[in-house]
């Protein structure tokens, strides 16, 4: 069920007049009940997994709470990480390794035996990952953490909890909630608030614009372009590359504020996600607005145990921990080799930053700031936009064609139906006004928080009117279902 | 030592390490108000402090400090009596 | 009363919510209304381009002859040749890109309107595939849902919900804007040049032709073969000369096509003629008649409009 479907906006609905109707002690159980819904939408059999997650996990956090004995609770904690981490690596990676292993033994064949005949993929069985098994696990093994660090207790109603892992919203792509954050919400009485309900309306409705306007829009060109790299100019490309960093925000970030606003609705305030990345003067602080939940956490319980643990290497251990720490992070994205470089050229730009930040510091004071932040932005936008190239491309080689074809294909540009064109243009110059309004003239000409209700109500019709003429209803995919 | 020296010494380190001169820290100040104090940095801080009172932290202390007060206690029960 | 809704007002209940829903409902119908009727005046005045055409196709047209089809009947079936030969008023209604559901649609628009005489159904292999792109293709359509009780049926194919998005009046014209402007423009006239509906091709083929097999079993839309029945009943009822063809290919075709198959075998059970130049080995042998491998270019499609008459022409000395 996707979020843009008039399936799930009934559904929604349903969920949301009973939940204010019923009183508040039945109401954890109905979320859980919209949660299980909506996960059996997708693979039924699948639940047993997660089933198998939340009873391991729970029981688990229990038992490293409350045993007196350290020995006893790191096994229970072990056991339960090793079953999550398990799990995710099982359906997410078996392709991978598989696939990597039959090429070696081909690679061999050939070079060792020169024999010709190879192995085929096609032996290989195919593993389709459950519905957002990264975020469950990922949750799952926060929490867990959490208690073995002694931060927070462990939740003892198993039902919570389930709810908390199987929350609809954030079940398909996220915010990596935390269970502290979201546990207490639950439990504590919500009366109904309005306020609640139009905000979280209101998040819906940009989130709905961003993804059915802009991101399916630049889809079209982007999925025309890439993919045939070969056939395409290089002024082509380098619109379609530009276009995927545009499609791959307006995409997530729509997807994230429409997750955040349906809970809003339900009165929870779960972690936001973006905090307009694209705006970002480094890679370093791009990464503190980008996909922020992950990046958090990531921070918390990767990045910061590694560099504690080697804080003896002094600059090294930060060095060491950024490149760790990002290639698991691409490698979270896919089993692709694309993506393990994605990482690596995060970890890599970190890096120089890290060691370059008096030099640029020293740099900076000498030149106006407006100017420093135009530089800043346009270098962190393209060294994003280039990594990115590797984590669209579908192998390295095809990578090495774009990358390749941007400096040397010489032709026109690609305009099969120039109406996809503008329709694009217009939608990221309509983004970026936004975004740059809201980072530098957050009291200016308001439309969206504007006093008068009839001209914020019109902002909002003439969003939701855009919606209709320009907005993408035939077959739009939204690209971090599979992650 | 007392709180007020240990104080004065971080703001030391900070300025140092962060390589600016306006940074006054105070028992409440936390990370989102010194401006490049990030998990990134926050790790060089530990090791200069770690340095200059000659104490080692464990990983459970570095995570835990909410704001400088907090971490001027933990580095109080380190030190030498 | 008074009191009771100051107290809806301030206490921000349910009340208050759905009095503030209904307000937002009420505003976005009235902008919805005027930018619609905006919208659907332009739409109705264009001058040229596809939109033009469909509408043309629908509500215009009053061609003896009509050619039915997707990209390979509106850029290889040329009018000019069939008015000449034929000696009747011809028109191109094929769309690119479209799939059957939208020929039946104008055919049920034309038929509303006026018998024509003749009808030329072009058939390509996989026209009764199952896809989903071909529902959403029927988006184009959406503008005349209101005015042609008749297209309905077909329209609403679209999916479940679609009666209830139809209730924007900006709706029907989504993804159009920047279409419906150029087709008032009085420059698109000669850059969107047509023919009586259909558009020539330039390049010409310069390469061997491949081989493909076509007899692999794919899914079929049971949608499209009712619509596919229907089409032919109807034109027997209203006593339409109706022809199904199917147009050259410059690809070496292996086996059969399921789609073809049964379209050439309905085709045979109502007696109805069915012309097959999809192994004309004349074609075949002329890369330089191609646009790409399966549309003709200009001079092609002169060669192949004259063709099909020819037979066209025996066809009917031979019942005479």
């Amino acid at each position: 069920m996707i979020f843009t479907s008039i399936f799930f906006a009934l559904f929604f609905l349903i969920v949301a007049v009973f939940y204010y109707a019923l009183p508040h002690k039945f109401r954890w159980l109905w979320i859980l009940a919209s949660g299980i819904f909506f996960y059996l939408q997708s693979k039924p059999t699948y639940l047993l997994i997660v089933t198998f997650i939340i009873l391991i996990t729970w029981y688990a956090g229990l038992q490293i709470g409350n045993t007196t004995s350290s020995k006893k609770g790191w096994r229970f904690y072990f056991l339960a990480i090793i079953a999550n981490i398990g799990i995710l690596v099982f359906f997410k990676y078996t392709n991978f390794f598989t696939s990597s292993a039959v090429d070696f033994i081909n690679f061999i064949r050939q070079k060792i035996f020169s024999s010709t005949e190879t192995i085929t993929n096609s032996l290989l069985i195919n593993v389709i990952a459950p519905l957002g098994i990264s975020y469950i696990t990922f949750q799952a093994i926060g929490y867990l953490i959490e208690i073995k660090r002694g931060n927070h207790a462990a939740e003892k109603n198993l039902g919570h909890f389930a709810t908390f892992l199987l929350f609809f919203p954030k079940i398909t792509a996220g915010p990596v909630e935390r269970a502290h954050n979201f546990l207490p919400q639950l439990k504590k009485v919500k009366p109904f608030e309005y306020n609640n309900i139009s905000c979280g309306l209101k998040q819906i409705l940009w989130g709905l614009f961003k993804k059915l306007v802009i991101a399916d829009r630049l889809f079209i060109y982007v999925s025309a372009v890439l993919p045939n790299a070969e056939h395409h100019s290089g002024i082509s490309l380098i619109i379609a590359v530009v276009f995927y960093v545009f499609q791959m925000y307006a995409d997530f970030s729509g997807y994230s504020d429409m997750a955040i606003g349906f809970a809003k609705v339900l009165g929870f305030d779960v972690m936001s996600n973006f905090n307009r990345p694209l705006l970002a003067k480094s890679v370093t602080e791009f990464w503190r607005k980008w996909h922020i939940s992950l990046s958090t956490w990531f921070a918390d319980y990767f990045y910061t145990p590694i560099a504690i643990a080697k804080r003896d290497w002094g600059m090294w251990s930060v060095v060491y921990a950024s490149f760790t720490t990002f290639i698991v992070l691409g490698f979270w994205h896919g089993a692709y080799w694309t993506f393990i470089v994605f990482g690596g050229l995060q970890g890599f730009i970190l890096t120089i930053e890290f060691f370059t930040r008096k030099a640029r510091k020293n740099i900076r004071k000498k030149i106006p700031a407006f100017l420093n932040g135009l530089i800043g932005i346009t270098f962190t936008f393209s060294y994003f936009a280039f990594s990115l190239i590797f984590f669209r491309a579908n192998y390295l080689t095809d990578a090495f064609t774009i990358i390749k074809r941007i400096f040397t294909a010489n032709g026109p540009i690609y305009m099969e139906n120039p109406s996809i064109i503008v329709f694009s243009l217009l939608g990221i110059s309509f983004l970026t006004l936004v975004e740059v309004k809201r980072e530098y003239f957050n009291n200016l000409f308001t439309l969206y928080d504007n006093k008068n209700w009839l001209i914020r109500n019109c902002y909002y019709c003439l969003l939701l009117i855009i919606i209709l003429t320009a907005g993408v209803f035939d077959g739009g995919e939204f690209i971090y279902f599979q992650f | 030592m007392d709180g007020n020296e240990i104080l004065k010494q971080l703001n030391e380190i900070f300025n140092e390490e962060l390589d600016t001169d306006d940074i006054k820290l105070n028992n409440r100040t936390t990370a989102n108000d010194v401006d490049g104090w990030d998990s990134l940095s926050h790790i060089q801080l530990v090791v200069a402090i770690e340095k200059r009172f000659k104490i080692r932290f464990t990983a459970k202390e570095i995570q835990s400090w909410n704001n400088i007060g907090e971490l001027i206690d933990c580095i109080n029960n380190k030190l030498p009596v | 009363m008074a009191t009771s809704f100051k107290k809806i007002l301030t206490q921000k209940g349910y009340w208050y919510l759905i009095f503030k829903i209904l307000a937002f409902l009420i505003l976005f119908f009235i902008l919805d209304f005027i930018l619609g009727g905006f919208l659907g005046k332009l739409y109705f005045k264009q001058t040229s381009g596809w939109e033009y055409r469909t509408k043309y196709s629908i509500e215009d047209t009053r061609a003896d002859i009509l050619i039915f089809g997707a990209s390979r009947a509106q850029q290889q079936y040329n009018p000019f040749f069939f008015e000449e030969r034929l000696k009747q008023t011809c028109y191109n209604v094929g769309r690119d890109g479209e799939p059957f559901f939208y020929y039946y649609a104008i055919f049920k628009g034309i038929l509303k309107r006026y018998t024509p005489k003749m009808i030329i159904l072009d058939i390509e292999n996989g026209v009764f595939r199952a896809e989903q792109t071909s529902y959403d293709r029927i988006s184009v359509l959406l503008p005349f849902y209101k005015n042609h009780p008749e297209m309905r049926s077909v329209i609403k194919l679209k999916g479940p919900f679609e009666k209830y998005k139809l209730q924007s009046k900006v709706y029907p014209y989504n993804s159009m804007l920047f279409k419906i402007l150029i087709g008032n423009a009085e420059f698109n006239k000669k850059r969107s040049i047509d023919i009586n509906g259909y558009v020539p091709l330039s390049r010409a083929l310069n390469e061997p032709t491949r081989s493909v097999n076509i007899s692999q079993k794919y899914d079929l839309d049971a949608n499209k073969l009712n619509l596919y029945q229907s089409f032919i009943n109807e034109c027997l009822k209203a006593n339409i000369k109706l022809y199904i063809v199917c147009s050259p290919y410059y690809i070496n075709l292996i086996g059969s096509d399921t789609s073809m198959t049964i379209a050439k075998n309905v085709a045979k059970s109502n007696s109805i003629q069915f012309f097959d130049f999809s192994k004309d080995d004349f074609f075949l042998k002329n890369p330089n008649l191609f646009d790409d491998t399966v549309h003709v270019n200009i001079e092609g499609a002169k060669i192949f409009s004259n063709k099909l008459i020819d037979s066209i022409i025996l066809n009917s000395a031979y019942k005479n």
